[in-house]
């Protein structure tokens, strides 16, 4: 196992592991299709194809072109050099470099902007350090002179252009003060799903007469991720209402957020725009144990806590620490971490290595079933609440939509309290 | 792994958020790849007509040629 010779880090190097002549791994790619093997496979696709575009490739397509044409070699060159030819080709291969650049960091940034749902301390120290790497521009603030409502519509607006044109999500810190609204100076927001710094949020509502508004965006171009055309369609007013409430991700981080921030908790507002209107979604747990078994949730699947109590002998602890090297797990939450570690472990077919994962299987299962047994109707409404989800497909089918209105029921009835906006209802109130 | 253990791993809320994970970032990776083909199937467009235009120019000029040389 020491001579296994790459660490899987999608976008730099293989996924595959390779093995030492004497060891028993065949190979240890993760079998089902997920988004760490998709990217690598899309990475290496959208290279070939930027490839195309390279000034060698497409000079050479020029020069195949134009030698039959029959002039001297130095008379083509001087043509294209006085027409800018390769000029233009290399502009275009520079372009092309530019635009894999950027959906390699858009790609990276998808699978380092994981949901933090889990336990708080995990999350929590990505958010932080992810704030640090932040942009500077929201730590200053900007008064509003113009009239509060209509500054804050024009905001929302931008954010919604955000949600109509950008794949990632992006959030947004709005703040209150004394009834009026300040707005982070040269607003961008950050594309990491929802992570608001516990710092960033703390500066605000740290100051008694200041409120504030968590803003996240849902994408429009999820609503049918195979349409190529959404965006046209969502500008001209051809799209029909395809709501995209907030997610079990997005209530699971106001559950966290509640437990940090405690009564001034009461002084966050959270919403979602996406382009047909504004969620907005707070929590009443007065009849409901959904923020216990939440909460409990995340406590007990910590990477260290299903590790610690599955009691691996040494031999097996070290093993799993070996294998462990050879996945980035930096920015992965808890469920996927322990799934790609099962993977991985199951693939070797080497007897200790299915013998951990037996062991940690069986230990999230002894977790569930303590949590079934405590909370049996919490955990059967968050079961089909999340199977619900995995089931939504495209947000426009009518499947999905009566996925989405289970769902908005189940939450009702657990105590989570969703409002939707339309956009017209907003422009109206404003006009 | 046993088949059960399995079954039973895969019905639980841990393996459901990681599916959830996984289907939300394939979407997004999906529709960065399905944005990038966009914007390099307009270049390839345009290195195209580029080439194109060279020939055409090239081609006119020996035309040119042969037309003074006659």
């Amino acid at each position: 196992m020491e001579k296994m010779e790459e660490k899987i880090d999608i976008l730099d190097t293989n996924v595959s592991i390779e093995k030492s002549k004497d060891s028993k791994i065949e190979n240890l790619e993760v079998s089902k299709e997920n988004s760490e093997i998709l990217a690598k496979k899309n990475v290496e696709e959208m290279e070939k194809d930027a490839k195309e575009l390279d000034l060698t490739k497409s000079e050479s397509m020029l020069n195949d072109e134009t030698d039959s044409i029959g002039h001297e070699p130095e008379i083509q060159e001087e043509v294209f050099k006085s027409d800018g030819v390769i000029e233009k080709l290399k502009s275009i291969s520079e372009r092309a470099s530019k635009i894999l650049d950027d959906a390699k960091s858009g790609i990276k940034k998808v699978l380092a902007g994981g949901m933090a749902v889990m336990a708080f301390s995990e999350a929590g120290n990505i958010r932080e350090i992810k704030a640090e790497g932040m942009d500077n521009k929201q730590s200053t603030i900007e008064s509003i002179e113009k009239n509060q409502k209509q500054r804050y519509v024009e905001e929302i607006e931008k954010i919604r252009n955000i949600a109509i044109n950008e794949p990632n999500e992006y959030s947004f810190i709005f703040a209150k003060k004394s009834g009026e609204y300040i707005f982070p100076k040269g607003q961008e927001g950050n594309n990491f799903s929802n992570s608001f710094s516990v710092k960033e949020i703390r500066k605000y509502i740290g100051n008694e007469e200041c409120s504030i508004e968590l803003i996240h965006t849902h994408p429009a171009k999820l609503i049918n991720p195979s349409d190529e055309n959404i965006v046209e369609k969502i500008r001209k007013g051809e799209m029909e209402n395809n709501l995209m409430p907030p997610s079990i991700t997005d209530i699971s981080n106001i559950i966290d957020k509640k437990n940090i921030f405690g009564d001034n908790f009461s002084k966050i507002t959270s919403k979602v725009v996406e382009p047909s209107g504004i969620w907005e979604y707070s929590l009443n747990f007065e009849n409901s144990q959904f923020d216990e078994i939440v909460n409990e949730f995340q406590d007990e699947f910590t990477t260290e806590r299903v590790i610690k109590e599955s009691n691996l002998t040494k031999e097996e602890n070290s093993t799993l620490n070996k294998v462990s090297e050879y996945i980035n797990f930096e920015n992965m939450n808890s469920s996927v971490r322990f799934f790609m570690l099962i993977g991985l472990l199951e693939q070797t077919h080497i007897d200790i290595c299915e013998t951990i994962s037996e062991k940690l299987a069986s230990t999230i299962l002894k977790k569930e079933e303590k949590l079934k047994e405590k909370y049996p109707e919490a955990y059967s409404d968050f079961k089909e609440i999340i199977d619900n989800e995995r089931r939504i497909t495209e947000f426009k089918s009518e499947g999905s939509k009566e996925l989405i209105r289970k769902n908005m029921e189940l939450y009702k009835k657990n105590g989570i309290i969703l409002k939707h906006t339309p956009f017209e209802k907003i422009d109206k109130k404003t006009n | 792994m046993d088949e059960e253990i399995k079954k039973k791993l895969e019905s639980g809320l841990l393996y459901g958020f990681f599916e959830l994970e996984n289907k939300d970032k394939i979407n997004k990776i999906n529709v960065i790849k399905i944005d990038y083909q966009k914007q390099i199937e307009v270049l390839k467009q345009e290195r195209d007509k580029v080439i194109s235009e060279s020939v055409a120019f090239l081609e006119e000029r020996k035309m040119e040629e042969i037309r003074k040389g006659l």
